[in-house]
């Protein structure tokens, strides 16, 4: 995984596969580059390409989770109306009582 | 366990001041009761929301059921203690308010199904004991309007604790702000109400006096225009009675329900503490209250200490 790479940044499988680390340092697992071979070379980068894209969608997964999370703690549109309705809407009624008492007790 | 009995302390201090407040307001501002609960509790639902500032869950909030019953419930508590007020010292008032111990009890085994266990069964034989005899200690003009109001505060209080124990948008806040906000939107929700309904009263009363006969209670314009009213209710909203909610509403989040009405039986002594103070300021006078009151009084805190241990260790076992 290349060292760019963090946790709920979105990366594009353009991006990914640019900055992505030589073959053997990204998938330990996967089959030794061949020195010689049309068919092994294929192979390997097929299985490269495979572990790219396995991993982009990991971290779509993971953005699309995150970005789940923040809107949850985002208020919409509603809940921050209702609020600055119920705090205005407080005050006003403080502020027309306290005047009709000013003018009251002049 | 602790954070509960933490929380729950710092409940009771702010509602032992808020109380003893309560007591001088009603005595030395004339104050209308429903009215100066209702306009304290939106005030400091003001200041809660403002604590908070703009954030999630105040939609879910007002469409909760709970919300609506929690709220009406803890109105209409806080004015039953106003009215009991007019009879008791606060330190009686809140002696008597033990009774929430053998009643939370009560209810939580038929409601929640929870069974007492035998330490609860042996605390609650003294306070019983000296809930008995507090109540015959008072005058007996005042007996009954007394003892009716102590009463009906504390099956309110006991509502207001389980209505607390299961608001779902409560328990599903989980940072200060939060739940700073939901209480918030609780406390307004209710008290806007009743202040509206109240102005509401108020009007027909002034426009068709016969018909609103024998609600004398109800307030009048004049009780509107009280500036007494509005200067110690927006005082008290914007100090004590934010801090006293919030906790209050923690603590019975945090500390089960029988935990939090076992501590609250160390109000009445830090009601006492207050009101001494206050008489010694020359703001009480508390003459009414009896040596035998405090004596009684200590029996109550004594069972309920022994029920807080019974839970205690129930809960290590």
């Amino acid at each position: 995984m290349s060292a760019q790479r963090k946790k709920g940044v979105v990366v594009s499988l353009a991006e990914a596969r640019k900055t992505a680390p030589a073959p053997l340092e990204s998938h330990p697992h996967s089959a030794p580059a061949s020195k010689s071979g049309y068919l092994e070379s294929w192979y390997k980068e097929h299985e490269d390409r495979q572990g790219l894209i396995q991993e982009s969608l990991r971290t779509k997964k993971e953005n699309a989770e995150w970005e789940r999370k923040y809107n949850e703690l985002k208020p919409t549109l509603a809940e921050r109306s209702l609020y600055y309705i119920s705090v205005f809407g407080i005050v006003a009624t403080l502020l027309v009582w306290a005047g009709i008492l000013v003018i009251e007790g002049l | 366990m602790w954070l509960g009995i933490v929380l729950s302390l710092l409940t009771m201090f702010f509602w032992a001041l808020s109380d003893v407040l309560l007591k001088v307001a009603s005595v030395h501002f004339d104050v209308h009761p429903v009215l100066f609960i209702s306009l304290t509790s939106l005030v400091s639902a003001l200041v809660l929301l403002l604590i908070a500032g703009p954030g999630t869950r105040g939609i879910n909030t007002l469409r909760s059921p709970h919300t609506w019953s929690y709220g009406t419930m803890n109105v209409v508590q806080d004015m039953s203690q106003m009215f009991a007020l007019v009879y008791v010292t606060a330190t009686v008032m809140n002696f008597m308010n033990r009774l929430t111990i053998p009643l939370s009890l009560l209810l939580s085994f038929i409601f929640l199904r929870r069974k007492p266990n035998r330490y609860d069964l042996i605390g609650v034989i003294p306070v019983m004991l000296g809930l008995w005899f507090i109540g015959t200690n008072i005058s007996e003009d005042i007996r009954i309007p007394a003892l009716f109001w102590l009463v009906f505060s504390a099956v309110a209080s006991i509502l207001c604790a389980m209505i607390g124990e299961t608001h779902p948008e409560s328990l599903a806040a989980n940072d200060i702000p939060t739940k700073a906000r939901v209480t918030g939107y609780v406390v307004m929700t209710c008290s806007a109400c009743f202040l509206l309904a109240m102005w509401i009263m108020a009007a027909a009363k002034s426009a068709m006096p016969e018909a609103i006969q024998g609600f004398g209670w109800l307030p009048t314009y004049e009780d509107f225009l009280n500036p007494s009213t509005f200067l110690f209710a927006v005082a008290l909203g914007f100090t004590v009675m934010p801090f006293a909610l919030y906790f209050f509403f923690q603590a019975t989040r945090v500390a089960k329900n029988e935990v939090f009405m076992m501590i609250s039986s160390l109000l009445p002594f830090m009601t006492f503490a207050m009101e001494w103070l206050f008489s010694k300021a020359g703001l009480l006078d508390i003459y009414q209250l009896k040596t035998t009151d405090l004596l009684f009084g200590t029996l109550i805190v004594a069972g309920a200490l022994i029920m807080v241990y019974g839970r205690h260790k129930h809960q290590q076992t």
